[in-house]
């Protein structure tokens, strides 16, 4: 009986269930994680949920995708690559195009078709064809020029233009 | 708990009211001119079934947050429109509150720049609104000129304008 009072209480099931045999292990388990939680959101991988049709049919209405934030940080943003740009004011809305145009190229559309240097670019990626007729110009030395797959739609409606690299936030992964 | 803990706990949390109660009597001209935009989005907004004399108060409350030269510019794909002063304001206010059976003007983003001397302002915000009786919520990037008016700061001009042009 002596020796069973010595002994410290044995904790409840619940408690060990809620905070694990030892608390403080818990405690500090549960900071690190919350810690790496928001580095990971702030400075790698943002979330975003698409709202509208400019991109179909390859990213849909609603449908939820991660951006990587690192993925320019050891090269340029390629042709082809998908990305978010924030806008003036902040990060919560931003936009989600295709890299079309690189830094120094001419771009036009002609008939729906999209011409880079003056010769016709191929877009497996859009599958929505519209009419378009813009021509753009050449981009200046750190401007890409971005713009949704879906073309199939009002030509001054469709949010699309040149961007410096300072408005790209990172690439889409999924 | 060991007592050096607790004494640090307890004295962080009076800094930290401390802090708090310093922002909320020294308020930053970017706090207060992030608030006076989020309450007109809030006095911009409206529900439906608003009675004629509901409607024409908040109309009015809106020039509260404006200069009586105040210069709107619309720009945006299909539409181009200028308003000039409060009555041209508040007409337009008006005319969308009989016109739309409901708007919810969200603001995600809102970046302040208050300019050397600290009487003008400039504000870059991104407006989610959201009309009662369309499907389809519009985004729209705005840029907000202010002029500090004793305590107050008041809107000069908004212009529309866009990241990809």
């Amino acid at each position: 009986m002596d020796a069973n009072l010595d002994a410290p209480p044995t904790p409840s099931w619940l408690r060990t269930v809620l905070i694990g045999r030892h608390p403080r292990r818990t405690l500090v388990r549960i900071v690190v994680l919350v810690v790496a939680c928001v580095l990971v959101r702030t400075f790698m991988m943002l979330p975003i949920r698409v709202v509208g049709i400019s991109m179909l049919p390859t990213y849909k209405d609603g449908s939820i995708h991660v951006v990587n934030r690192l993925s320019y940080l050891f090269h340029k943003p390629q042709r082809g690559d998908v990305v978010a740009i924030r806008l003036l004011a902040g990060e919560h809305v931003m936009y989600l195009k295709r890299i079309v145009g690189l830094p120094g190229e001419t771009v036009f559309f002609h008939r729906g078709e999209l011409y880079i240097n003056g010769q016709p670019m191929e877009e497996p990626y859009v599958k929505l064809h519209g009419h378009w007729e813009q021509k753009v110009g050449q981009l200046e030395p750190d401007q890409y020029f971005v713009v949704g797959d879906n073309r199939d739609t009002w030509f001054l409606g469709h949010e699309k233009g040149p961007v410096t690299r300072d408005f790209i936030v990172g690439k889409v992964l999924l | 708990m060991k007592e050096w803990f607790k004494r640090i706990i307890f004295m962080a949390a009076l800094a930290a009211l401390g802090y708090w109660g310093w922002t909320l009597v020294y308020q930053s001209p970017e706090r207060a001119i992030r608030k006076r935009v989020e309450a007109l989005a809030c006095e911009a907004s409206f529900g439906p079934n608003q009675g004629l004399v509901s409607e024409a108060w908040k109309a009015t409350s809106l020039t509260a947050f404006f200069t009586t030269n105040v210069q709107v510019t619309i720009d945006v794909p299909g539409t181009q429109h200028n308003i000039n002063g409060l009555d041209e304001l508040n007409t337009a206010a008006l005319y969308a509150r009989h016109t739309f059976k409901g708007l919810k003007i969200e603001l995600p983003d809102i970046k302040v720049t208050v300019e050397p001397g600290g009487e003008t302002a400039v504000v870059n915000l991104t407006a989610w609104a959201k009309l009662a009786d369309q499907k389809d919520d519009y985004l729209q990037e705005l840029r907000l000129r202010l002029i500090k008016v004793k305590r107050d700061w008041l809107i000069k001009e908004i212009v529309t304008v866009r990241t990809l042009s």
